[in-house]
């Protein structure tokens, strides 16, 4: 996938509103292209999350059209969903969409069951650079804070093959030393594969060098 | 599929699966004897002397005083023959495979036995039936009237009358089935001013007719020769469906006829019968309710995994993936209790088989394929069934 296009895109639930406000998403017509970096940044209730969950085929209670490479997501089936969620588009969702009752790795595992690629010694080496140790990994991540668990959903969705990688609000519990690492991270994966990448953000921004800031 | 099942048995009702269980392995267990215990009846039906085939029944009208008076007073008049239309009728019921008249002999007939210097001699009668209605083997079953030997069926009763009754008051040598034929005897045939006389081989003894039987052809034609006036049919015999009899006999009730011997049998047939259809139904009941239960328990977890499966889904797992897990415990649990129902049912099967033996007195086989083939198709069903429901309800 190279490109994701928005065509007058509005939420079901704005729109009563949105043809009288003010937002550069919602109405319009744009574009995110593969190799380019994007941050949405919004105040809360604008409206982040639910266009994070209209990429990924989560939602449609939406008009307008969502399209990859000019394909309207409506009509992917859910083989054609697996496919996409598996090597095209990764995601990192606002409520990580972790299993409380696996441990890190095993959350990761169960992503990478899906594209064999990554070896385990590789995730066990990104969960150790954003502070999470041996012990740590091992532990059912319901008994990790938000901010380690944080990290566990941003080790998940740089492990998996993407042309683009969405991040909804990924440093809202970190601090800026985790969120530097992060961004490091993800500006090597990225300048690896070449994806694009989508970022949400309140104000507390991920530290990455964007080509473009959406005010939403 | 490891991680997916390690979601999943977290999830899992112990209790509800032990219910699913038990009641299972009940219904299952119940199903497999029942149905086998059906399937080789209808195997050893192949022997005629037992009660779950179609029955035999020889049918006669009632002798009452008024008819012995009427046929007193009208020579010709005999209330205890059935006529043309009667037979008709009797032929047109459900559950009549099968039936013809007794022909009888219209002239007169003596019968003479020797046997170790003991002389027997009495006026006495002849029928035929047709030879599909014999429990006999055919071999040689023939004559004709220019033969001077014919072979004779004689109710299995006269030789029991004989042996237990004759012999043992009189003190005289028992004879068995095989020495039978070193006893000589003779019959005279008189009528329209000609007479014959015939030996006899005894071809069988009958379990089903209790009548003195010669061959059709021979009977008709000696009826032709030494025969006055042919009657009408006192007699009829008539050959059930499987399940005919009780159809057959309220229709023999109906009308005022009787059933002669063989009555009794068929009615407990049919009673033992309608019992095991009664439990194969409640086996078969059993199953469809641990069928559900089971279906119903992994609804449950799916529905209680529903946050979870919708994690699966945003991950990349297609719908067919996410349903796995449960397909592959419903499976694994059918199959579990199809090999331990098998196992019971094939401890069960002595006990059913020595009830069955008395029953039936030529056995019942042995083998335990019916068995296991059951199980193995009751296994395919409801896997089948459990992973179709599972998926289509995954979504």
């Amino acid at each position: 996938m190279d490109r994701i296009t928005l065509a007058g895109v509005i939420p079901a639930a704005l729109s009563e509103t949105v043809p009288g406000c003010q937002s550069d998403i919602w109405g319009r017509v744009l574009s995110f292209d593969k190799g380019r970096s994007v941050l949405i940044r919004a105040a809360s209730g604008h409206g982040k999350t639910t266009l994070c969950c209209f990429l990924s085929g989560l939602r449609s209670d939406y008009s307008g059209t969502i399209s990859f490479d000019g394909r309207n997501i409506r009509l992917l089936d859910d083989s054609l969903w697996a496919d996409v969620r598996c090597r095209q588009l990764a995601v990192m969702y606002q409520d990580l969409k972790l299993m409380d009752e696996l441990s890190a790795v095993d959350n990761i595992l169960l992503k990478t069951a899906l594209c064999p690629d990554c070896r385990l010694q590789d995730i066990t080496d990104m969960l150790k650079r954003l502070g999470i140790d041996d012990a740590t990994m091992k532990r059912p991540v319901n008994t990790l804070s938000l901010g380690q668990q944080q990290r566990v959903a941003f080790v998940r969705m740089l492990v998996q093959p993407a042309q683009i990688r969405v991040l909804d609000e990924p440093v809202s519990h970190l601090d800026p030393e985790n969120a530097s690492i992060m961004a490091a991270m993800l500006e090597e994966t990225c300048s690896k594969d070449g994806s694009a990448v989508i970022v949400t953000s309140t104000g507390y921004d991920l530290p990455y060098r964007y080509d473009r800031t959406i005010q939403m | 599929m490891r991680l997916r099942f390690k979601l999943l048995l977290k999830s899992i009702n112990a209790g509800q699966l032990a219910v699913f269980s038990i009641a299972s392995l009940i219904g299952t267990i119940i199903v497999l004897l029942g149905i086998w215990t059906y399937s080789e009846v209808g195997q050893i039906t192949e022997n005629q002397n037992n009660i779950f085939k179609g029955q035999y029944l020889v049918i006669t009208k009632p002798v009452s005083s008024v008819g012995t008076i009427a046929s007193l007073i009208v020579k010709d008049a005999n209330p205890s023959a059935f006529s043309d239309s009667e037979i008709a009728k009797l032929e047109s019921v459900e559950g009549v495979n099968d039936i013809a008249p007794f022909s009888s002999s219209c002239f007169d007939v003596h019968g003479y036995a020797e046997f170790i210097g003991i002389d027997l001699s009495t006026k006495m009668f002849l029928e035929s039936v047709p030879d599909r209605f014999l429990d006999i083997p055919l071999q040689d079953w023939k004559a004709d009237i220019s033969d001077r030997e014919i072979p004779v069926i004689v109710p299995r009763t006269y030789l029991d009358f004989y042996n237990y009754g004759f012999a043992a008051s009189n003190t005289v040598p028992q004879i068995s089935e095989g020495l039978v034929s070193a006893v000589s005897l003779r019959i005279r045939l008189d009528g329209n001013g000609m007479s014959g006389t015939y030996s006899c081989r005894i071809a069988g003894f009958s379990d089903r007719i209790n009548s003195i039987l010669v061959p059709e052809s021979f009977l008709s034609q000696a009826n032709r020769l030494f025969g006055s006036k042919a009657e009408a049919p006192v007699r009829m015999i008539v050959e059930t469906a499987p399940n005919g009899f009780s159809n057959v006999s309220e229709f023999i009730a109906d009308h005022g006829y009787t059933i002669e011997g063989g009555g009794e049998t068929a009615r407990l047939a049919t009673v033992l019968k309608r019992v095991l259809m009664a439990v194969i139904a409640v086996g078969a009941i059993f199953s469809v309710l641990a069928f559900v239960l089971l279906l119903v328990t992994v609804m449950l977890m799916i529905e209680r995994n529903r946050a979870k499966n919708a994690i699966l889904s945003s991950l990349g797992y297609t719908r067919k993936a996410i349903a796995a897990p449960y397909q592959l415990l419903a499976i694994g649990m059918d199959l579990v209790t199809c090999i331990l129902a098998t196992a019971g049912a094939l401890l069960l099967k002595p006990l059913i088989s020595s009830i069955m033996e008395q029953l039936s007195p030529a056995g019942v086989p042995a083998h335990n394929g019916t068995i296991v083939l059951l199980a193995v198709i009751m296994f395919v069903l409801s896997a089948a069934l459990h992973t179709i429901t599972i998926f289509r309800k995954s979504r």
